[in-house]
């Protein structure tokens, strides 16, 4: 008794130290909630979600109010073709067929049992960064949010397939989707083989329906949508099918009008999330810049980080783990002193390319690119602190 | 080719002792299950760009036009976007794919052989690749050249097929 009497005084100091009983904050003044069995973001983070939401359009996540490089679950950028099916797992199959030896049928827990893989990467939508996302909304949300980072769990597709024994001819594999609409993707087997999965878990815990529940095509720096979600068919074959989400969707447009089709690779990116448009620097003083950068090809090597649009450049940090194909967190500080800014980052990964200004992309692909658009992104910091879009 | 080098790696690895020169015959962790050529057949809707995959069947723009009015205009009023088809396809072979793999979407596939090659036939009538009597079969689909298909480079920058 004496010491449960001791301890309160000591915690809360109210008598101790003359407080008045009143000045306790509410949540202090009432029985605590109960645990959730699944446990949600408190309300006060309401205004962190994906946007827009619907049935067929795409959802871009919120990169402004995330910290570190995993996005959460329930935040990753999502874009589906039919809407999200809801497949029940003990009846979902995978059939892996074509110029195989032995054309094999896999239930979900049969994947479960091959060599588990763990890796930390980014997809991106190929119509990231298309300038029509920014007149929906002012925000990096909206410039670049059709991207996004998880820790994804599965079989090798490499182990699968040497399961079913492919044919020394085999160039490529067709991935068809349990969705409403069969979509499929002709992927190059070299690129399928290079760290790809057929992943079943995203961020510790099983995929969500929105990111392929149950199995998924997971092609590292490979553009979002050759990542086949909901995966019920592998056609190994010679020779892609020039399907229609590869063809007369997806192809990327050239400055002399030309459409490339089957680059898949992201190109190296980066983007400055705070400040970015839309929030405001409270008043002079210091800051820290914060960004994320990211690469198809490999490991970011560099980010550079301009506070007059690019007329002098200084390196940022970038933090641990720096791993390929992934998010890399970067930072600079940054001492604001009502003086206007003009704030961009520049990526340059280990492969030795270096991210584009607009203008330079711009002579490269022209003025009409809506996919792989990777040209640097300048925000605008005003004397009073409000970030807006900048040139 | 390195596939086929892994399987034999791990299968020697594993000492089931298979020649450097010859096909691994056993899966090399025995996980799923043979999956028979019907079971194959009842999931393969794949139609390639030469073909590959068409079924038996035929039909013609005038059916296709009473099957797109009965069928599809209730999503695609007036059949707008058609005329775009002619540019932004490059095999038509992918049109008879499409349809039958996705359209309606999120519902059963009502559409038999026939009408998807009627549909498709009715599509390329709209937009000029085809006359008014033309009829579709597993020969003549992938014999049609799309006008856009000049357009289209592969990633290493040389034309399509």
């Amino acid at each position: 008794m004496r010491r449960l009497s001791f301890l309160k005084a000591t915690v809360f100091g109210a008598t101790a130290f003359g407080a008045e009983p009143s000045a306790l904050p509410p949540a202090m003044l009432a029985d605590g909630n109960a645990v959730a069995a699944y446990g949600v973001p408190s309300p006060f983070e309401a205004d962190v979600v994906r946007r827009p939401s619907g049935l067929l359009s795409p959802a871009l996540t919120p990169l402004g109010d995330l910290t570190g490089t995993i996005t959460p679950s329930g935040l990753c950028f999502t874009r589906n073709h039919a809407g999200v099916p809801q497949i029940d797992p003990h009846a979902h199959r995978l059939l892996v067929h074509g110029l195989v030896r032995r054309p094999l049928t896999f239930t979900v827990a049969d994947l479960l049992r091959f060599p588990a893989v763990t890796r930390t990467h980014f997809l991106e939508c190929a119509g990231n960064g298309a300038p029509g996302w920014q007149q929906l909304g002012a925000t990096v949300q909206f410039s670049h949010g059709l991207a996004s980072n998880c820790e994804w769990t599965g079989a090798a597709l490499r182990d699968v397939l040497e399961e079913a024994g492919a044919n020394a001819n085999a160039t490529w594999v067709l991935a068809e989707g349990a969705d409403g609409d069969l979509y499929e993707r002709s992927i190059p087997l070299a690129a399928a083989l290079d760290g790809a999965l057929i992943v079943y878990a995203q961020n510790g815990e099983r995929l969500r329906p929105e990111q392929g529940y149950p199995l998924r095509l997971l092609l590292p720096g490979l553009e979002g949508s050759a990542n086949v979600k909901w995966l019920r068919r592998l056609h190994v074959t010679d020779a892609p099918a020039y399907s229609r989400n590869e063809t007369a969707s997806y192809a990327r447009l050239n400055r002399d009008g030309t459409r490339t089709i089957f680059d898949l690779t992201m190109d190296v990116k980066s983007v400055v999330t705070t400040p970015s448009a839309g929030q405001r620097l409270a008043g002079r003083g210091a800051y820290e810049i914060r960004g994320l950068a990211w690469s198809g090809h490999g490991r970011i090597a560099a980010v550079d980080v301009t506070l007059d649009d690019g007329a002098t450049w200084q390196p940022a940090a970038l933090h641990d783990p720096v791993l390929p194909k992934a998010f890399t967190r970067f930072s600079m500080p940054l001492r604001f002193d009502g003086s206007e800014l003009r704030v961009a980052s520049r990526a340059r990964d280990d492969a030795g390319r270096v991210q584009p200004t607009a203008a330079e992309f711009a002579a490269l692909r022209g003025l009409d690119a809506t996919y792989h658009v990777n040209a640097i992104q300048t925000w605008r910091v005003a004397a009073d602190g409000a970030v807006s879009l900048g040139s | 080719m390195r596939l086929r080098l892994v399987a034999m790696a791990l299968a020697a690895a594993a000492g089931l002792g298979a020649a450097p020169t010859q096909a691994v015959q056993t899966a090399p962790l025995g996980i799923g299950r043979t999956a028979s050529a019907a079971d194959v057949a009842a999931w393969d809707v794949d139609v390639t760009r030469d073909g590959t995959g068409l079924p038996a069947g035929s039909g013609t723009a005038s059916d296709g036009a009473r099957i797109f009015a009965a069928q599809c205009a209730r999503c695609h009023a007036g059949g707008s976007g058609l005329a775009r088809i002619r540019t932004s396809w490059p095999y038509a072979t992918s049109l008879f794919d499409y349809i039958r793999r996705a359209m309606p979407p999120n519902r059963a596939k009502p559409l038999a052989a026939g009408e998807v090659y009627a549909l498709t036939a009715y599509i390329l009538l709209k937009s000029r690749v085809l006359q008014e009597n033309a009829s579709l079969d597993a020969r003549t689909l992938p014999a049609i050249a799309m006008p856009g298909k000049a357009a289209f480079r592969d990633a290493g920058g040389a034309p399509l097929p």
